[in-house]
């Protein structure tokens, strides 16, 4: 708990710098409201805004679980079938460049206003770290590990289960703590190019009628949520690769 | 069976190759040797004479047509090829750094191979922790434990598989000597009970001297057998073979075959 002190104590001072330079500055609420207000605001439209954030939340989160469960398969059978990786590998990379805000609208086109595009955005952009990372840390192993498991004359699958895997977790973990602020990204990126509800939503209605408040008030639902999720899976993290303890709390 | 040697070694060269195949390094040279079933035989040698690629080739993990490495001559265990005897589970290593799995506690890196073998043995797991005094760190992880104490369970994950060959690489040097002179009567009494064949590599001609029933002496990088010395003290060993007038005159034979090589290099 106590490493959270420093930081809680920095934002704390800078909001209240900010608050005191722009009522100094007397600059106007459009431009830059008061983190005051900003937070008076989002208490008063709390109930509506859990909904686009919940809304916001389900699609990241479906994303995420599904493009992590997709990447760690993948580079399960790419570690497995060597050939399948020379083939298939280079283009999912290759995949990687094509800017994720360019193929939102035409899923939306494909898959209409609900969220089903926002999932698949969401999914493709958690997808990358994961099945990435993955590939190295199943290959990632001691070389004498693996000889300890052939002098046993273990199995193909033996070897994979029991040392593969558990190598290569601190790899995956690392991409998902990676991929689940993404996903957020992602599932807010699906609702620009179409929806009626989410944060995203939210957030481009504001825009259009220039209530600068409220697109803070989106902006911090979403920062929000984005560090939950990213807090989530370093919990879960902690737990699963435990015999990991110094490792963990150096990137922390 | 009686006359098929259990380690059977003749002319075996080894190199090392570069990744476009060309001979790199030459780590074993023409070496000959042939161990009966139950015998001990201790290697001495030089660092980075090939002592441990020697166990690794013994227990058949350097495969003869890998693309690493370049052999030449003949090996082989229990008169077949040493993927064979690895198949059929006949070898147990001790490792010069441990190996340990970080995310399995002590207990569970000792059950490993009885695990990978689709057996169960609690109560041999439990003997082998005894054994090696490590019983009360049973549910620690390795990264909790000193490096004496790693080896030991090291040690305890080779035993526990009851192999028919035993290749321990340095497994006590992290020990201080009375934890070291303890195991080495306890891997002793295992050896007279159990009849595996052992080979021990260490630094210490002491400990090589009164473990086995061989001791080879290898040279310097590319490591060949240079002296074998036949160890012809009673079976039974103990603290008095220590300060025995026998024993005292091997050891320092055999410290004179090592330094006369050491002393060829400076
Ligand atoms: N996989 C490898 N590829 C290339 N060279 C290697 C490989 N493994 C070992 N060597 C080289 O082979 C030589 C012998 O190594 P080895 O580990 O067998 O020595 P050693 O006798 O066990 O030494 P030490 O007493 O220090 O443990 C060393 O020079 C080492 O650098
Ligand atoms: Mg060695």
């Amino acid at each position: 708990m106590k490493r959270f002190i420093p930081a809680t104590g920095l934002m704390i001072f800078l909001l209240i710098l900010w608050e005191v330079a722009v009522r100094l500055l007397a600059l106007p609420e459009y431009l830059l409201p008061l983190p005051s207000t900003i937070l008076g605001r989002a208490i008063e439209i709390h109930a509506s805004l859990l909904v686009h954030a919940g809304y916001t939340a389900i699609e990241a989160g479906l994303g995420f679980v599904c493009g992590a469960l997709l990447g760690m398969g993948l580079a399960g059978l790419f570690v497995r079938y060597q050939m399948l990786e020379t083939s298939v590998y280079p283009y999912a990379i290759a995949l990687k460049s094509v800017p994720i805000v360019a193929i939102a609208p035409l899923l939306v086109v494909w898959m209409g206003n609900g969220m089903a595009p926002k999932v698949v955005v969401a999914a493709i952009i958690s997808f990358f770290p994961v099945v990435v990372n993955s590939v190295k840390g199943l290959r990632s192993i001691d070389p004498e590990a693996y000889d300890l498991f052939d002098s046993m004359s273990a199995s193909r699958r033996q070897i994979f289960l029991k040392l593969r895997v558990p190598s290569a977790l601190p790899y995956v973990f690392a991409a998902l703590r990676i991929s689940s602020t993404l996903a957020v990204i992602g599932a807010i990126v699906g609702e620009f190019s179409g929806a009626d509800r989410g944060l995203g939503f939210f957030i481009t209605v504001s825009a259009h009628r220039l209530e600068t408040v409220d697109m803070f008030v989106g902006i911090l639902m979403s920062s929000l949520l984005g560090i939950g999720y990213f807090y989530l899976v370093s919990f879960i993290e902690h737990r699963v690769v435990s015999w990991r303890r110094e490792a963990l709390t150096e990137e922390l | 069976m009686s006359t098929v040697p259990t380690i059977d070694l003749e002319g075996y060269s080894l190199s090392y190759l570069a990744p476009d195949g060309v001979p790199l390094l030459r780590v074993l040279s023409d070496i000959t040797l042939s161990v009966k079933g139950g015998e001990f035989i201790a290697i001495v040698g030089p660092s980075g004479c090939g002592k441990t690629t020697l166990l690794r080739a013994i227990a058949g993990l350097i495969p003869s047509e890998s693309r690493a490495t370049q052999t030449k001559g003949i090996l082989r265990v229990f008169g077949a090829p040493t993927v064979d005897a690895k198949r059929s589970r006949k070898f147990a290593l001790t490792f010069q750094n441990a190996v340990l799995l970080p995310w399995r506690t002590v207990r569970e890196n000792v059950s490993l191979p009885l695990e990978i073998a689709d057996e169960k043995n609690p109560q041999l797991v439990d003997e082998m922790l005894a054994m090696v005094g490590i019983s009360e760190f049973a549910a620690a992880r390795p990264n909790e434990l000193s490096g004496g104490m790693q080896q030991r369970v090291n040690l305890a994950r080779a035993l526990v598989q009851e192999p028919a060959v035993l290749l321990m690489d340095e497994p006590f040097g992290s020990l201080d000597e009375i934890v070291r002179e303890r195991l080495n009567f306890e891997l002793l009494r295992i050896h007279r009970l159990k009849k595996p064949t052992v080979f021990f590599v260490t630094h210490s001609l002491n400990e090589a001297v009164l473990l086995a029933d061989r001791v080879l002496v290898f040279s310097e990088r590319p490591g060949r057998i240079r002296e074998i010395f036949d160890v012809n003290l009673p079976i039974e060993r103990t603290d008095d073979t220590l300060v025995s007038p026998a024993y005292l005159d091997i050891v320092r034979r055999v410290r004179a075959a090592f330094t006369k090589q050491e002393g060829r290099h400076s």
